[in-house]
């Protein structure tokens, strides 16, 4: 299948890789430009990155990496809504080579494989032809807030801004495949993106699913975000996703679906993106001899997103706290407050159901005697699960879960 | 007919196919756009040519730039996938390991953009580190 794509500058792989020696030379001579600093509260740093417009359909990001571009979401944007806006949703690339012009006439999906029917779609087949669904659900990068690990560990070194909360509106998978025919004896689906290694031996991103998952239904192929078509940068014009699980699965400018009649053993499934197979992915670091899986649904989270680290407030004044808290895998049961190093609990009030995968908020009126606190805020979701106390870690940086502290003074 | 008009009713609300055709989907048009330039080479130092021909043709130097003090283990460990799985084309010529533990994310003015300057020279002393600990040459 040919998608019409066009590659940076123009190039092959081959050319690209033969050009950037050359390329990179030019670079030193750029002019400095003057981008607002961002902090983040990186314990040993660096703490410093800057905050940029100059991504194509973004707004003001905090950059992590420019090429392939890492995009963190600025963490005062949580506070306006429940809904994170295309423009501040946060942008997470494996592969340098993106596709940067996409035509909506020449594009298309392909389902293949283990199947009745070899399916191209257009995205007008897909779009008028398919199915239609809606759903909010949370995209969570695995290593969102990993620069908070401690001992640190390498990768992203995101603060709290590697999430984002959209209404996704798309065909249910489920409806593209049985158009497809899955056959007896498929096991997994596979899916891949536009995106391409710089190297061609490299691995290409797949990622896949288990038969049973990909056709629950809600698993879908969205091309509609918050009622508008995705960014680019977050993987126009289709993308794959799964309610509930992290964004490792959410296969940005879908174009390849492959069922499988065996277990995917590609790089990206076998051996990146494993968590420990214990609760909350926890191992002590150095621990060795324990089982691996591949990360799969999401654990609860909550914030604080009306204050800031070290915010000063009135002494003796109420005060409303607010926030937002997703269940992960399930809705959101219950938010609470402390402002004792977590020696009591409060509840908190929860805002809108906007579905169980959904961002939900929650606040509180607090008054507080003068002095220092702590604000920590801890979610239980609806299967009981609620976040630990102690700080989770494993090596790869993945699943952070702990209760959040804001630590704020009262004069 | 009363009933049944109130079940099919209830029925319309209930079912989420029928309501998600509701749903209108906007019109989809084609994007051509342009990413920024990836920015800035690697600090001047020692084999600062050969991380920045080796390692900017897959990412840019902020990723490097922007990691924690880690270990050289772990850097072992980082520059070792990177050859090992994800194929990127070191030089062979060149020292495969030294020049990754040796960078450490140190601003100099005569080369900075947008990323490098974000690293203020605070960080002088963890290049200092990486000196001792990598033993290769290194930031001075």
């Amino acid at each position: 299948m040919v998608n019409p794509i066009r590659h940076p500058f123009g190039m092959t792989r081959r050319h690209l890789l033969g050009q950037i020696g050359v390329g990179s030379l030019g670079m030193a001579a750029m002019p400095a430009w003057a981008d607002p600093i961002v902090k983040l509260p990186l314990a040993g740093g660096p703490d410093d990155r800057p905050l940029v417009t100059d991504f194509p359909q973004k707004g003001p990001m905090i950059l992590q990496r420019s090429r392939p571009p890492l995009l963190e979401t600025p963490f005062e944007v949580f506070d306006r809504g429940v809904f994170t806006p295309n423009d501040q949703f946060f942008v997470r690339w494996h592969w340098a080579i993106i596709p940067t012009a996409v035509d909506v006439d020449q594009f298309r999906l392909a389902v293949r494989g283990h199947v009745g029917t070899t399916l191209s779609l257009s995205l007008k087949d897909i779009i008028e032809g398919l199915p239609r669904t809606e759903l909010a659900a949370v995209n969570q990068c695995s290593g969102n807030s990993r620069g908070l690990f401690q001992p640190r560990v390498a990768g992203a070194q995101w603060w709290h801004g590697a999430m984002g909360n959209a209404k996704w509106l798309g065909v249910p998978l489920r409806d593209v495949l049985d158009r497809a025919g899955v056959k007896p004896g498929a096991v997994q689906v596979r899916f891949k993106g536009l995106d391409q290694p710089v190297v061609d031996e490299a691995p290409t991103l797949m990622k896949s699913l288990d038969i049973d998952h990909a056709r629950d239904g809600e698993v879908m192929i969205a091309y509609a975000m918050n009622g508008e078509g995705l960014p680019l940068l977050n993987g126009f014009p289709l993308r794959l996703i799964v309610p509930g699980w992290y964004s490792t699965y959410w296969v940005k400018m879908l174009s390849d679906i492959e069922v499988l009649a065996r277990p995917d053993d590609n790089y990206w499934m076998k051996t990146a993106y494993l968590i420990p197979d214990t609760p909350y992915a926890n191992v002590a670091p150095g621990q060795t001899g324990v089982k691996l899986v591949p990360i799969n649904r999401m654990i609860p989270r909550s914030f604080v997103t009306n204050l800031k680290d070290g915010a000063a407030i009135r002494a003796g004044a109420s005060l409303l706290a607010r926030g937002i808290a997703f269940g992960g895998d399930c809705g959101v049961a219950k938010v609470e407050l402390s402002s004792d190093e977590g020696k009591s609990w409060r509840q908190t009030e929860l805002g809108s159901d906007e579905g169980k995968y959904s961002f939900r908020r929650w606040q509180a009126q607090i008054t507080l005697a003068e002095g220092d606190h702590s604000l920590m805020v801890r979610c239980t979701n609806t299967e009981g699960v609620a976040q630990p106390v102690a700080a989770n870690w494993n090596p790869g940086g993945f699943m952070r879960n702990v209760v959040e502290t804001t630590p704020i003074k009262a004069a | 007919m009363v009933q049944k008009l109130f079940a099919f009713l209830l029925g319309m609300a209930l079912s989420p196919v029928l309501s998600a055709y509701a749903q209108t989907p906007p019109v989809l048009k084609s994007v051509n756009v342009t990413l920024p330039d990836p920015g800035t080479l690697f600090p001047a130092g020692v084999n600062a040519d050969a991380i920045n021909n080796n390692c900017l043709a897959c990412h840019s130097s902020d990723m490097v730039l922007n990691q924690p003090p880690l270990s050289k283990a772990a850097w072992e460990g980082v520059v070792h996938k990177m050859i090992a799985v994800y194929k990127a084309p070191v030089d062979d010529a060149m020292s495969r390991r030294s020049w990754i533990i040796s960078i450490g994310p140190r601003a100099l003015p005569e080369n900075r953009a947008r990323t490098v300057r974000a690293i203020s020279l605070k960080w002088v002393d963890r290049a200092v580190y990486c000196l001792r600990d990598a033993r290769a040459g290194c930031l001075s």
